[in-house]
């Protein structure tokens, strides 16, 4: 009877492991931007896109832009920040993103970002709105204020 | 299925207030309701205004390039008129007939996925 329950333990503390591994490779991928996780700046859903005329519908209906999250997954706020259309037609829009973000997750930072949204074919819906992204951060030291002076 | 979507810009980006970007996109778009008719640069568009930025979009017959930054209209429209009619080697060349690979730093185009 030994061996089998000296295997059995050594098979428990294994799966143990393995978990462990696992939930922090979940948290680190997740979409959802668990609490104590890094931050996820945007997300985009398919399905709502389903259906939108413009552009700015999809992104009403789809986009999740939150640049400036904290570790604890609450949101500083920011001055400038801002989504502007500077294309937009019936099938393809181009905004640009921005925002100022102070003691977020990753501290201090400018957060710019382009945004390309397609009409089309997305997961056999049709009439669906899919994205390609470019971001960028900027970081600053807590003396500079680089936040633009302009109205948001 | 995803329908390939050229587009590239080139982007200004500093820790000041200022931000400009140009860019180019295979699709003309459609002028918005509050847009103000105008000439770049020899070349017939519009300019907007939102967010503190503003946006001159001029159409072509392969799609649109823009300029936009956070400036006044007119300012836009005066460097607009010096950037967008080399506009494509300042981003890096015209539309190919095939998407390009992802961008990089702050010199992108992107052929959608």
């Amino acid at each position: 009877m030994r061996p089998p329950a000296r295997w059995r333990r050594w098979a428990a503390i294994t799966l143990s492991v393995c978990c462990c591994f696992l939930s922090v490779a979940c948290a680190g991928t997740s979409t959802t931007a668990p609490v104590g996780g890094p931050p996820v700046f945007f997300m985009w859903n398919y399905n709502a896109s389903v259906g939108a005329t413009t552009p700015q519908e999809a992104y009403a209906l789809s986009a999740h832009f939150t640049p400036c999250r904290m570790p604890d997954g609450r949101m500083t706020t920011s001055a400038d920040q801002s989504v502007t259309w500077l294309v937009s037609g019936p099938h393809v829009g181009v905004a640009y993103l921005r925002a100022t973000c102070r003691n977020a997750f990753h501290g201090n930072y400018l957060y710019r970002s382009f945004l390309e949204v397609v009409k089309g074919t997305v997961q056999g819906r049709h009439d669906a709105w899919y994205f390609d992204q470019f971001d960028r951060e900027w970081p600053f030291p807590p003396t500079e204020d680089p936040t633009p002076t302009f109205e948001p | 299925m995803f329908t390939p979507v050229f587009w590239a810009w080139r982007a200004w980006i500093a820790l000041t207030p200022r931000d400009y970007v140009l860019g180019l996109v295979a699709d003309s778009g459609a002028r918005p309701p509050d847009a103000i008719p105008t000439t770049v640069g020899g070349l017939p568009g519009w300019v907007t205004q939102a967010n503190g930025m503003a946006t001159v979009v001029t159409p072509r017959s392969d799609g649109a390039v823009f300029f936009a930054g956070t400036a006044s209209a007119s300012e836009i429209e005066t460097l607009a008129a010096r950037v967008l009619p080399t506009a494509e080697e300042a981003v890096g060349g015209p539309p190919p007939p095939t998407p390009t690979p992802a961008p990089t730093s702050t010199l992108g185009m992107g052929g959608g996925r």
